[in-house]
């Protein structure tokens, strides 16, 4: 296990910066998450028209200079949609993730720093959550409390919870015993005050890496739950639900599909080298 | 090929091996003879016409048959009955074909029909469709092949309303005998084929009856119905000639199937009229004006011309336009007079730009059943864009047709007054597998009909009154007039906004001959043909 | 090992328990009155009220959960509301289905993952395991469904090798099992990768090759062998994730998988169907994930006491 006891924040971030300068991969995806943020932060300001209102007229257009990715069924330009597309994707994908790292490391912690029942509860909790397949539980969840963007983002967070929990649980166990929080405990800090600045920070880093592989996997599942018409509704441009509604028009306009596809597998993509590549920093264990 | 594989891999492809064979196995048990396969999108929960909630009225029909049935130009002709009479306003005697067995060997007789009668509106396990038997009070075996049926009170569209598919008559001795489980998994009728197997997931295998009253007919051999819910994999398929006929294609591909040298789309434009009917009891949708202005403002002609260039033609009127006692009455796109309509009710807009009053927004949300018609999601798409261009703050959401149907039913059924159903206007497409306007005038739009209430709990006196003259046995004219002016009640209420009646493509291979699409979607399978 | 294979099996039991609570409370909790759905147009009120009996949804939740688990007990899923048949009646065909896909995939994915993962921590840092250590990211990035549809794009409706979906006909399998194992076998390439990279980093290695033993010997023979036991593992849970993953590459491809069998029941509001469904999937994927646990725990006895 990491101890980033050491280090002052300024310079283990130069290290970081440093480091990702020498990792190409890890670079251009940064880079491009980046530029995929900025474009859904300023999405109103990037495109010229609104993702929800087309010109019948100007219907299933192919590409061309006026609409670069042509237009959908509505004769709203695809181009336009994707990039609000990535504000729905990183919206659901960034609150869920906020739900389940939340809950999760604070069942994480508690379950590993007092033990016996509350333990015992956070375990089989975790337990069942993991009895289901991912997506299963999440179409599960979304059923029960009706479907759209809101409750996709509650369902995907309950899914996660479990994730931070245990990864946060067995740093605790591991660092339980350890001098300084023993010696925390014996000029008699409070519980609370070993937890939140003897334990947390110990488990920042994992949190981090974990966090960025989990967003990759929120983002996927909001984007299967709107395909399967389970999370946005209609006209919201979500990704998974543009490449479901391109799918009557495949045979023929294909692009329709095979655009919001791509930008789903662009973003996590990126997550995903970059998530590895900061696995690889900040724990040297593996690989 | 010899390639050497280590052990461990030999145990990972022996399922594999399994599965490829079992699959395999399947298709090699029928290649001789003369199969149609047929593509649908869904695979129907049962084809038990007891219980029967739709979705499966195309395989019904090739099991079942009803007394009657409409012909390709919506005429009634004769079926399970030779003829009929009718003795007074309230009685039809029928005369049964002779000689009919049902799959089960049982004879098909007037005992049969009223057995069938009997169990459809038996009170404690109701046949699904009894609904459409309410006006029947009583039928009387008359001989072996003559049956009377007794009705409470005349009503003029009764025998005609015996031709839909969800009236086929079912083996009830068969039913007892095999319970309803029993029968679900083998059901028995006299059409021209009789249940083979259900490969539950698969395909439903139909084979054909070899004592069809038809002699000489059926011409096919095997009928096999396969699911696919992509309608471009079903094209796929059709194009590949991995299957005979292809079910509800989206308009759109019409060209490309032209284009296709062995296959050839088949167009019919249904009698269906889908309307989003307003909920009546939603305190914004009560204001008559307000319902006059949303169907005002809503450009369903260059829907027509664009989402609907290869598909279904808009309504001019809450009845298709074709079918028997229907009305021509357009309402048109007058944004302006829609606007002037809001703010006479008090609807101003505010700084967003969206219709307010009383600080409340003008928020409306549609429920679309998004798999049962062509485009519909579409349509539905491009209303919301309109409206909310206008100011509406306007939603649309989708479910499966059947849960939105199960939820009107369930709130058409409780009218308690105050109580507010949970949809705010909700496509329904209601069938005329009649022809006749006073199905979706009397089941759908009123609630002095049938045991259901009316789908948005519009309910009106004076339509009523008319509709009742509308359904007795009268001379023509008198009857489109009754027909004629409750339609003009409903233009002046606007109890909904007419959309659109679907197009129905189907694609065919060549060598399928005695194959057409029916306007009142009725299925006769017995003229099917197979040359290749 | 005995020990720890009971503390294992009491451990499931909880689990089981609450799969059927989760189940239980979708099924209670799915929007819409059945008894309309059933019943459709008709049905007086006294029919109604019948059936609602029937079905034992006049009893509180709690009764109606120990009467579902009564069932379960005597191998009772339950009715499914549209079909008025046992749910077994279409999940166990759909269970034997996604079975067919999932072992098919999972062998696909074993047939491309293993070896590219060899391959790449053979060639460490070079081209070869970038550019395949990409490919092997873009599977696991890729959603599935999107995979499939373009799958579909390219090879029915452009080149017209196999089906678009269905199950008719042996070629139509080929399309959802190459969709769910590429997906799956970016995982396995990369599992593959860093067990064979642990272990030619262990001293034995070294040993081998410094006895002058041949390159592929010491692959084979050594690594290879010593990094099979993770592997295994890593296969083992692959295939209950395959369960997951199969739920959409069985609607897109219309395979009558489980998967698909539960999300149209969920459309169509057939709760019943969708609580079985529930407790098939939870079950199997629980006794898989067991299963390996245990195998895993046989194979290497550290993990025992972890």
């Amino acid at each position: 296990m990491i101890d980033t006891e050491s280090g002052s924040f300024p310079s283990s971030a130069m290290r970081v910066v440093r480091r990702l300068l020498q990792s190409w991969p890890a670079a251009v995806s940064l880079l491009i998450l980046l530029g995929v943020v900025g474009m859904a932060i300023f999405a109103p300001w990037v495109t010229s028209s609104d993702p929800t209102r087309g010109n019948l007229r100007e219907r299933l257009q192919p590409p061309s200079v006026e609409h670069l990715l042509g237009t959908d069924e509505q004769g709203r330009d695809m181009l336009t949609r994707i990039i609000w597309g990535g504000r729905i994707a990183l919206q659901v994908g960034v609150f869920s993730l906020l739900i389940g790292l939340v809950v999760g490391v604070t069942m994480g912690l508690l379950s590993g720093y007092y033990g016996g029942w509350v333990d015992t509860i956070v375990m089989r909790a975790t337990d069942l959550i993991l009895a289901f397949p991912y997506i299963l539980l999440v179409i599960a969840i979304v059923s029960i409390l009706g479907p759209d963007i809101f409750n996709a983002m509650i369902a995907i967070g309950v899914r996660i919870i479990p994730e931070f929990a245990r990864v946060v649980r067995s740093i605790v166990l591991s660092i339980r015993s350890k001098e300084y929080v023993l010696a925390a405990r014996a000029v008699g800090a409070s519980d609370r005050r070993i937890i939140l600045r003897h334990v947390l920070p110990n488990c920042t880093a994992q949190i981090i890496v974990l966090g960025t592989l989990m967003l990759a996997g929120a983002i996927l599942a909001e984007a299967s739950l709107s395909f399967l018409g389970l999370g946005a509704q209609p006209p919201e441009p979500s990704w998974g639900t543009m490449v479901a509604r391109g799918r009557d028009y495949l045979v023929t306009h294909p692009h329709l599909s095979i655009a919001p596809g791509m930008a789903i597998l662009i973003v996590v993509y990126s997550l995903n080298v970059f998530g590895d590549w900061l696995r690889d920093l900040l724990d040297p264990q593996i690989d | 090929m010899k390639i050497s594989i280590p052990v461990r891999w030999r145990i990972l492809a022996l399922p594999l091996l399994l599965a490829a064979a079992s699959v395999g196995f399947s298709q090699l048990a029928h290649a001789q003879n003369k199969i149609v396969r047929i593509a649908m999108p869904s695979e129907p929960g049962t084809i038990d016409p007891h219980s029967s909630v739709g979705g499966a009225y195309e395989i019904m029909q090739a099991i079942f048959d009803g007394l009657v049935k409409l012909d390709h130009d919506l005429n009634l002709v004769p079926r399970l009955a030779e003829s009929w009479k009718q003795v007074d306003d309230k009685t039809v005697r029928f005369k049964l074909r002779e000689g009919v067995k049902f799959h089960s060997g049982n004879p098909f007789d007037a005992e049969a029909v009223k057995a069938w009668f009997d169990a459809m509106l038996d009170p404690a396990d109701p046949g699904v469709s009894a609904g459409k038997l309410k006006p029947v009070s009583k039928v009387v075996v008359v001989d072996k092949y003559t049956v009377e049926i007794q009705l409470k009170e005349a009503f003029g569209p009764f025998i005609r309303s015996l031709s839909i598919p969800h009236l086929v008559i079912y083996d009830v001795a068969e039913r007892k005998r095999l319970g309803p489980k029993g029968f679900a998994s083998k059901p028995s009728g006299t059409g021209a084929f009789r249940f083979k197997e259900w490969r539950r997931g698969q395909a439903i295998v139909l084979e054909a009856n070899p004592d069809y009253r038809e002699k000489g007919k059926p011409k096919v051999d095997i009928l096999e119905f396969s699911f696919m819910p992509e309608p471009s994999g079903r094209i796929a398929a059709l194009e590949v000639g991995q299957i005979d006929i292809a079910y509800a294609l989206p308009g759109h591909q019409v060209p490309r199937m032209e284009a296709m040298p062995d296959v050839t789309p088949l167009k019919k434009r249904a009698l269906r009229p889908i309307v989003w009917f307003f909920n009546m009891r939603h305190p914004i949708l009560l204001d008559p004006a307000v319902r006059r202005a949303l169907v005002h403002a809503v450009d369903m002609d260059l829907i027509g011309e664009t989402i609907l260039e290869h598909g279904g033609k808009v309504l001019q009127g809450y009845i298709t336009q074709g079918a028997y006692g229907g009305l021509e009455m357009p309402f048109g796109y007058k944004p302006e007079y829609s606007a002037l309509l809001l703010a006479q009710a008090g609807w101003n807009k505010n700084s967003d730009g969206i219709y307010e009053k009383n600080g409340k927004k003008l928020t409306l949300t549609a429920q679309i059943g998004v798999d049962r018609y062509p485009d519909i999601l579409a349509v539905g798409e491009a209303i919301q864009a309109q409206l909310r261009d206008q100011g509406w703050d306007f939603h649309i959401r989708g479910i499966e047709q059947s849960s939105l149907e199960a939820g009107v039913q369930s709130a058409r059924k409780t009218p308690h007054d105050g109580d507010v159903p949970p949809y705010d206007m909700v496509t329904w497409g209601h069938g005329m597998r009649d022809g006749q306007a006073y199905g979706p005038l009397t089941t759908a739009w009123s609630n002095a009909f049938g045991y259901t209430g009316s789908v948005g709990h519009w309910s009106n006196q004076n339509f009523d009154q008319l509709m009742a003259i509308a359904v007795k046995p009268l001379p023509e004219q008198l009857q489109l007039q009754a027909y004629h002016d409750a339609q003009r009640v409903m233009y002046a209420e606007v109890p909904g906004l007419p959309l659109y009646s679907p197009l129905w493509v189907r694609g065919i291979q060549s060598g399928i001959e005695g194959y057409r699409l029916h306007s009142a979607e009725q299925e006769y399978w017995e003229d099917l043909e197979l040359n290749r | 090992m005995t020990g720890y294979v009971i503390r294992r099996l009491l451990q499931i039991v909880p689990v089981l328990i609450g799969i059927t609570l989760v189940a239980f409370l979708v099924f209670y909790f799915t929007p819409g009155d059945p008894v309309a759905l059933m019943l459709g147009e008709i049905g007086t009120p006294e029919v109604e009220a019948q059936l609602r009996v029937s079905l034992g949804l006049d009893q509180p939740a709690y009764l109606q959960y120990l009467r579902f688990l009564g069932g379960l007990v005597q191998g009772d899923l339950g009715t499914s509301y549209l079909s008025r048949l046992p749910v077994t009646t279409t999940l166990w065909p759909a269970l034997w289905a996604t079975f067919q896909l999932t072992t098919s995939a999972l062998l696909v994915a074993i047939l491309i993952g293993v070896p590219v993962g060899v391959l790449a921590a053979v060639k460490r840092a070079r081209f070869l395991d970038y550019f395949s250590m990409s490919f092997a990211v873009a599977g696991v990035s890729a959603p599935v469904f999107w995979t499939g549809m373009l799958f579909i794009y390219l090879f029915s409706l452009k080149l017209r090798w196999f089906p678009a979906g269905g199950s008719e006909s042996v070629s139509s399998i080929v399309l959802p099992m190459f969709t769910l194992g590429i997906f799956c076998a970016g995982f396995l390439a990369r599992m593959t990768r860093s067990c064979m990279l642990e272990v030619l980093g262990q001293d034995y290695i070294r040993t081998a090759r410094a006895k002058g033993l041949s390159e592929t010997i010491v692959l084979a023979k050594h690594a290879f062998r010593n990094a099979a036991i993770p592997i295994v593992t890593v296969v083992g849970l692959q295939f209950g994730s395959l369960m997951g993953g199969s739920i959409l590459t069985e609607t897109v491809f219309a395979w009558p998988g489980i998967g698909r069998v539960v999300i149209q029941a969920i459309f169509q509001r057939d709760a019943p169907t969708v609580q079985g469904g529930i407790v098939i999937i939870g079950t199997m994927f629980s006794l898989i994930n067991l299963a390996v646990d245990l195998l895993y725990a046989k194979l290497d006895p550290s993990i025992r006491y972890s």
